[in-house]
């Protein structure tokens, strides 16, 4: 190696492309011993199956496009499409450098996984679960509204996560402007004043309060009694089931959806009896996530609080 | 160039532009089978890839290709060998090829993809309860958001309230089994929609509602469209010869030799009479299986844009072929065939297998119709401009109302019971006029008839 290959100021060009081309390689060899050794720990993987990681990369990829196209929406561009998709890839990059970002992508994908297993395995509806059911019948006209508006976020996620979509609307705040700074670091293509106008459209449409997370957090606060009723798996469906257990417990919605995959059976069993269930309660909801695996013998003598103070002693308190 | 040694099962070659310019049959047919033509783009998707990257790097590229021609999976060995200079393009050699039928999706895969494809190109999309009422709406096209606004307000109400459907006298909402597929009107939208039903929950199909999905063929007019745009025509909807067709096919070649097993007894011993109910069934379900066909070729023919791949062939050739091939049958009848000699010939531009399916309607009809102990006779005439081969049989023969409804679609001339469809003559003159020909019938009652195939003649060059 000659004086000049160590100082990159005097590359030429061409050296200096293969030189960026080397330096980035060298990065992914750094990983591949970590991630592989990771992947063949977890011998197929439910966590990473292909189908996953697709998912996850098309919501982040659904979320440029939706900023882009409102970009070249209010620039005026002839084919907003066209313009998304030359910019898509990239952002969608850049927005999936965030973990939290990526978590919530994960997290959905294995919520919606979760839903359709149940659905097909016990037949547990993932829009129209019975208490669900049993709020669009209650006699609270409040609880009975927001009930319907649950319903109709419900049956749109799932025909979101069928077209592996994330509408921007349906992120949780921090996610939102995490996606809209992200896009308005490296917007290009049309004047400042589209993408200032496109950020506000945007803004506008978005309500925090209208999300789908965010019903669900209140219809799980509504049901009254410890939220027993949506403890229960097979009585809530998977999405009231895992906000109720979030609230119940105090932990991250999404950390409690990737609790649910099987190589986080402590996680779940921990926050199942945090959430103050019974060992046979626990167990009823086990066979349904988990058919195959059956709770530790010795398990009906964990006490509640003690399997609080274990979660909480965990340094994982939110993905990413 | 390589390409060009002897040792290749057939060749290729390919301009600047990737199209292929020059291919022995069995690429061509492979090319034909994907949808291209010659000259034309490189149909075949692997082969375009390899053909592509040698053109692109300038090397020689050798490897494997798999590609799906009709109902086959092609494995081939292919070289490509750039052109250097001027000539921009590559030549193709085929080292081997390997045929094996393409791997059909069986009846579950066949309906859980269709119900995928459903999801994912419906624009309107709705959550049911369990009598069909709307319980959730949301549409992603234009000119159903007010439909979706108008189901979303009378949520409650059985989605049928909000949509036109065809003819519907019947009182709604109809069984979920008898919407689903069904196309509906929507007031605001000029398109068509189709309705996609699908059952939720278990054990009975439709306990806890239903999925509805809105999905139509066509693509919404765009308002800013440039007026000289072309308007797209309707899509061409292969129902029977695409869909229906490769299903049916193979449960009615089941029917049929099963049916046979029975009737030879090689099965076992059976009564005389069940022997010939087994013949009766094998007889209907090869009328069905030549019903399918006929219809499959009817939807080719009556689409747009509908053209042949012509061909400089032989008339004669073709005639002796088609002669040869229901010769058994004529036999069976005592009826004498007769081909045009061997070695008289008549060249013509049309597609041989097409010319040949036409004469073996014509001599398949006058052996069907024609009294036993007659005559069929095969003639060929003309030359140059316009070539001909006539079909002369000693038959009954067509009155001049006959001959004028002989050849229309269905046409069964008050005949039944004998396994026509009443569509070949139809399809048979489409085919012919679609390669610049024609056929036409000259008959008198009780003196037989001529049915006259003519197609557009080829000079040899001298």
């Amino acid at each position: 190696m000659t004086e000049s290959g160590t100082n990159s100021a005097s590359y030429s060009p061409i050296e200096a492309v293969l030189a960026g081309e080397l330096a980035r390689g060298d990065l992914v060899l750094g990983t591949v011993g970590p991630m592989l050794g990771m992947l063949l720990a977890n011998h197929d993987s439910a966590l990473f199956s292909d189908e996953i990681v697709a998912n996850v990369r098309g919501m982040g990829l659904h979320v440029a496009r939706q900023t882009l196209v409102a970009q070249a929406n209010a620039g005026g561009l002839e084919d907003p499409f066209a313009f998304a998709a030359e910019h898509g890839d990239a952002l969608a990059e850049s927005l999936a450098q965030n973990l939290q970002f990526l978590g919530h992508c994960h997290a959905l994908a294995l919520e919606h996984r979760l839903a359709m297993q149940l659905e097909r395995r016990n037949a547990i509806d993932p829009v129209l679960s019975p208490l669900l059911q049993s709020l669009i019948a209650s006699s609270g006209t409040d609880t009975a509204q927001l009930a319907m508006a649950l319903l109709a976020a419900q049956a749109r996620f799932v025909q979101q996560q069928r077209r592996v979509e994330l509408p921007l609307a349906e992120l949780p705040p921090p996610l939102f402007e995490h996606a809209l700074s992200t896009w308005r670091a490296q917007a290009d293509g049309t004047d400042e004043n589209a993408i200032e106008q496109a950020g506000k459209r945007l803004r506008d449409a978005y309500d925090p309060q209208a999300t789908r997370l965010a019903l669900l957090e209140r219809a799980a606060g509504a049901v009254g009694d410890g939220m027993k009723a949506a403890l229960s798996i097979g009585h809530a469906g998977a999405a009231l089931f895992l906000a109720a257990l979030a609230l119940a417990t105090g932990q991250n919605r999404d950390l409690v959806a990737v609790a649910t995959n099987e190589s986080q059976v402590g996680r779940l069993a921990l926050a199942l009896r945090a959430a103050g269930l019974k060992p046979e309660q626990i167990a009823e909801q086990f066979v349904l996530i988990h058919p195959g695996i059956t709770l530790p013998a010795a398990f009906d003598t964990l006490r509640a609080d003690r399997a609080a103070a274990i979660l909480a002693a965990s340094d994982r308190q939110v993905l990413g | 160039m390589n390409a060009h040694s002897s040792s290749y099962l057939a060749r290729g070659r390919t301009n600047a532009d990737d199209h292929l310019i020059e291919a022995d049959e069995l690429i061509a047919a492979l090319q034909r089978s994907c949808g291209g033509e010659i000259p034309g783009m490189l149909a075949v998707p692997a082969l375009l890839e390899r053909v592509r990257q040698a053109r692109i790097a300038g090397t020689r590229i050798s490897g494997a290709i798999e590609a799906v021609g009709g109902e086959d999976v092609i494995h081939a060995w292919v070289e490509i060998f750039p052109h250097s200079g001027s000539e921009a393009g590559c030549s193709i050699g085929i080292a081997d090829w390997q045929v094996s039928p393409a791997a059909r999706d069986d009846d579950a895969q066949a309906t859980a993809r269709h119900l995928e494809i459903e999801r994912s190109v419906a624009d309107l999309w709705a959550r049911l309860d369990p009598g069909q009422g709307v319980l959730a709406v949301e549409a992603r096209a234009p000119d159903l958001a007010a439909l979706a606004l108008r189901m979303g307000q009378g949520a409650g109400r059985p989605w049928t309230d909000f949509v036109e459907l065809p003819g519907a006298v019947h009182e709604q909402p109809m069984h979920w089994r008898l919407l689903g597929g069904l196309a509906v009107r929507v007031p605001e939208s000029p398109r068509e929609w189709t309705v996609t039903l699908v059952p939720l929950g278990g054990p009975e199909p439709g306990q806890s509602g239903f999925d509805l999905y809105l999905a139509s063929d066509a693509v919404l007019p765009d308002a800013e469209t440039p007026a000289d745009a072309e308007p797209a025509g309707p899509p061409a909807t292969h129902l029977i010869g695409r869909n229906l067709a490769p299903v049916l096919r193979q449960p009615i070649a089941r029917i049929i030799a099963n049916a046979e097993t029975i009737r030879t007894r090689l099965a076992g011993p059976l009564a005389e009479e069940y022997s010939n109910y087994a013949a009766d069934i094998a007889a209907a379900g090869q009328h069905l299986l030549a019903l399918i066909e006929d219809l499959s070729d009817l939807e080719v023919v009556e689409a747009e844009g509908f053209v042949t791949a012509p061909d400089e062939i032989d008339l004669g050739d073709v005639a002796r072929r088609a002669a040869g091939i229901l010769a058994v049958r004529a036999k069976e009848k005592g009826i004498a065939l007769t081909a045009p000699p061997a070695g008289a010939s008549v060249p013509v531009v049309a597609e041989f297998r097409r010319v040949l399916q036409i004469l073996l309607n014509l001599v398949g009809n006058a052996i069907r119709y024609s009294p036993e102990g007659s005559q069929i006779r095969l003639e060929l005439s003309g030359e140059g401009e316009k070539a001909r081969v006539s079909v002369i049989d000693d038959g009954p023969g067509l009155d001049k109302e006959q001959q004028a409804r002989v050849f229309e679609k269905f046409e069964r001339l008050g005949r039944s019971g004998d396994g026509g469809s009443g569509l070949g003559l139809y399809i048979s003159r489409r085919l012919a006029r679609a390669m610049g020909g024609d056929l036409t019938v000259e008959s008198e009652p009780g003196n037989g008839a001529s049915f006259t195939l003519e197609l557009p003649g080829h000079k040899p060059p001298e």
